[in-house]
């Protein structure tokens, strides 16, 4: 499990990393290309869409080719999203919150347990102790901020 | 396109347009709309640490933060998620919903600051690194006891609170139009109604983490009140929706449908009546009755709650205006309505079930005294 983790996080961080690299040159050379709306805008807008690009850089990337191929893809060509097919998707999500949702708050009030565990009410009359289960509780031995090594591989 | 949004009386925006996009089209309603956004969250969050150090003067400034952070955030997301039904129950309502993606953001940096503090109290101290931490650290705590009781005080909760903080990451970096012309209405529709996704996993991450901790019924019982509220206004507004979409059995003739009296649409105002299959918009705009879909090209928002400015439709949501004639937006823009031919008969307002092609023009059907 750990290492599936840290291995989805490097995998995460890698994805991020590229995705700063495809905005500096998206915000270079394909913002304008993509959307002629974004002519004359000025830092904060970029600076605005800027955590998006890093975030959807895949999907950007494809619609950025299909507009250097002369092919245009905005949202005034595509369709409204139906508001009879919103609707059911909204009765849909309703339902499953409606059925899920409180069986699953009950269930954990249900089988909370008797003490409440002292380890996840952290006040300064709290010390961390052996009992605890947080990481720096579980597993660490440091004192101090900062002090544990990055567990990426 | 992005519009310049101004509100004037009751509430409803006045339109002057833009042809490129802004960062913020800050305007005096929208700097309002913050000031008291941030007042009313200064104001809660003052009153939890307040109360919160009254009843434990020993908590620390973390956690103060911690839970302040997450307290503000969950109330936000209930507030969130009841404007929408409340803006279709009552039209006053509506200044409300516009905006309502500035109330988004906040909560996603209210939520982060929450999850980061959490990871440096509960996690920075170890020698796993603390994001894989948050993953992991209750990996082995989770158990049946020897008595057969679940143990979920070692639930892994976090995981919840950190798949929902993606899903508002998300909608919060795409809230701009930008992303919406860009990813497209539908794509970006269906990626914002994650809320609801986002909504469950934040109940089961309170549910699995503060309320093993807390005793008392406090926080359980506001937890489900605001559940109650937020579903059942929904429910309220998915059954006033429905009403509208049976719409009785009106009559049928030559491929017109029997909507409503004139007298009901009043001078300037909009209509929304159910012909065919679809919603219709119905509009009075100099003593002419126009139609044209009630489906705004923006987020889909009913163009029939809209009212006419300065001789435009206007949605209500976010004031994206089209021509009632042709139903295409003014130049430069291009965004355009299907149009409806209407007609009169004996002071009833008749519509066509089928639409018009994309930029026919209608000149509307004259309204006669009676």
């Amino acid at each position: 499990m750990v290492e599936f983790v840290r291995t989805s996080l490097l995998a995460l961080a890698a994805y991020g990393v590229l995705g700063l690299f495809f905005a500096f040159v998206f915000h270079l050379r394909g913002l304008h290309t993509l959307d002629t709306g974004s002519r004359g805008t000025g830092l904060g807008f970029r600076l605005l869409i800027t955590p998006g690009i890093v975030a959807l850089w895949p999907l950007l990337a494809w619609r950025w080719r299909a507009a250097r191929r002369g092919g245009s893809f905005l949202g005034g060509t595509d369709s409204p999203v139906s508001a009879r097919q919103l609707r059911a998707t909204h009765a849909l999500a309703w339902k499953a919150l409606a059925l899920t949702a409180p069986v699953m708050v009950a269930a954990a009030l249900w089988w909370r347990p008797k003490e409440a565990p002292s380890s996840r009410i952290p006040t300064s009359s709290h010390a961390p102790s052996a009992a605890g289960s947080a990481n720096h509780l579980k597993r660490g031995n440091a004192s101090a901020f900062g002090v544990w090594s990055p567990g990426l591989p | 396109m992005p519009r310049h949004l101004e509100f004037g009386a009751r509430g409803f925006p006045d339109v002057a347009m833009s042809a490129s996009y802004r960062a913020i089209d800050w305007n005096r309603q929208k700097c309002l709309y913050d000031l008291t956004l941030g007042g009313l969250l200064t104001l809660g969050l003052g009153t939890f640490i307040g109360v919160s150090l009254l009843v434990s003067p020993n908590t620390t400034v973390e956690t103060l933060l911690i839970r302040g952070s997450s307290v503000s955030a969950l109330l936000l997301l209930h507030v969130i998620l009841c404007i929408g039904p409340l803006a279709r129950l009552d039209t006053r309502f509506l200044p409300l919903l516009y905006n309502r993606r500035h109330l988004g953001v906040t909560l996603f940096l209210l939520a982060l600051v929450h999850g980061a503090f959490a990871v440096v109290q509960f996690h920075a101290l170890g020698n796993e690194n603390p994001l894989v931490s948050v993953f992991t650290a209750y990996e082995r705590d989770y158990r049946v006891l020897a008595d057969g009781r679940v143990n979920l005080a070692h639930f892994p909760f976090e995981p919840f609170g950190a798949a929902a903080l993606i899903i508002l990451f998300l909608m919060a970096a795409t809230s701009h139009d930008f992303w919406l012309r860009n990813l497209g209405a539908s794509f970006w529709k269906a990626m914002h109604l994650g809320v609801y996704l986002a909504y469950g996993l934040v109940l089961v991450h309170v549910a699995l983490g503060v309320l093993q901790s807390e005793r008392g019924a406090v926080y359980p019982g506001l937890l489900a009140v605001g559940f109650a509220v937020v579903a059942g206004l929904h429910l309220a507004a998915a059954r006033k929706e429905a009403r509208l979409d049976r719409g009785g059995n009106p009559a049928e003739l030559d491929g017109f449908m029997e909507a409503c009296a004139v007298h009901e649409i009043a001078e300037g105002r909009g209509k929304v009546v159910f012909a065919g299959d679809q919603r219709v918009a119905l509009f009075r705009h100099r003593d002419r009755i126009f139609a044209t879909s009630n489906l705004c090209r923006h987020q889909g928002g009913p163009i029939g709650e809209g009212r006419i400015v300065d001789g435009c439709i206007t949605c209500p949501w976010h004031g994206w205006n089209y021509q009632p004639e042709d139903g295409c937006s003014p130049p430069p823009f291009k965004e355009m309505l299907a149009t409806y031919d209407t007609c009169i008969r004996d002071g009833r307002v008749w519509v066509k079930t089928m639409a018009n092609p994309l930029e026919t023009r209608c000149d509307g059907s004259v309204v006669t005294a009676t």
